[in-house]
């Protein structure tokens, strides 16, 4: 049983499915998506994250030898996005596919360097509504704000 | 001082090594780190004189160098 956010998620994916397929997106389109992606959400892990650093790495150039997990995790990111692109056209959420996704980011012990966070980092700020994650370690619930 | 994509990828494999680890699986940007590291603990050569080293020791190097490199 999804909750209602994420079921209305899907309803939303399957309309942008519809409105944009995949047929119709360049090879640019996809590597700016794949790479903003994994940049914002890596920062969320690292807010110090620069974007134009990010970039080079993702395009497997050199940078400098620094922050192992933050680069570890864009490198996940990127991964999993490229997969989901792969199957665009039949993805859906679901408990399944979350903890496949959970599981392709978290699934190497190095992702998990650092401390459990009590309270999560609100990460964005739009038209006065935050946008972010709420992370209570002690009851491992995930709260999605502004969906 | 520099890594690429690639580097992070090896590691990533490394950090879960069950068999011994030939030298030349090290990424290239990572070997000082290894060589100092690796002084003075035992490795392995087969007939070719092929170096070798032990999982168990790759998956602590890969361990320590994510703390030496946090931030």
């Amino acid at each position: 049983m999804l909750l209602p956010c994420l079921e209305r998620f899907n309803r939303v994916l399957f309309d942008f499915q519809q409105k944009f397929p995949k047929a119709q997106w360049d090879e640019s389109f996809k590597q700016d998506l794949i790479n903003d992606f994994a940049f914002f959400s890596s920062r969320i892990e690292d807010p110090e994250l620069k974007y134009g650093d990010t970039i080079k790495f993702l395009n497997d150039e050199f940078v400098n030898k620094e922050k192992l997990t933050s680069f570890l995790q864009l490198s996940d990111h990127q991964q999993v996005l490229s997969e989901i692109i792969g199957t665009y056209e039949n993805f859906q959420l679901s408990e399944e596919s979350i903890k496949n996704l959970h599981r392709n980011l978290m699934g190497s012990e190095l992702s998990w360097n650092g401390d459990f966070k009590t309270f999560g980092d609100i990460f964005g700020k739009r038209h006065g509504t935050i946008y972010g994650t709420k992370i209570i370690a002690d009851s491992c619930s995930i709260y999605l704000i502004g969906l | 001082m520099l890594m690429n994509r690639s580097d992070i990828v090896a590691l990533k494999h490394l950090s879960t090594a069950k068999e011994l680890v030939p030298f030349e699986a090290i990424p290239a940007s990572f070997k000082d780190d290894f060589s100092r590291f690796f002084f003075g603990k035992t490795i392995v050569k087969d007939e070719f004189n092929h170096r070798f080293a032990y999982p168990s020791d790759i998956r602590k190097w890969v361990h320590a160098l994510f703390l030496k490199y946090k931030n």
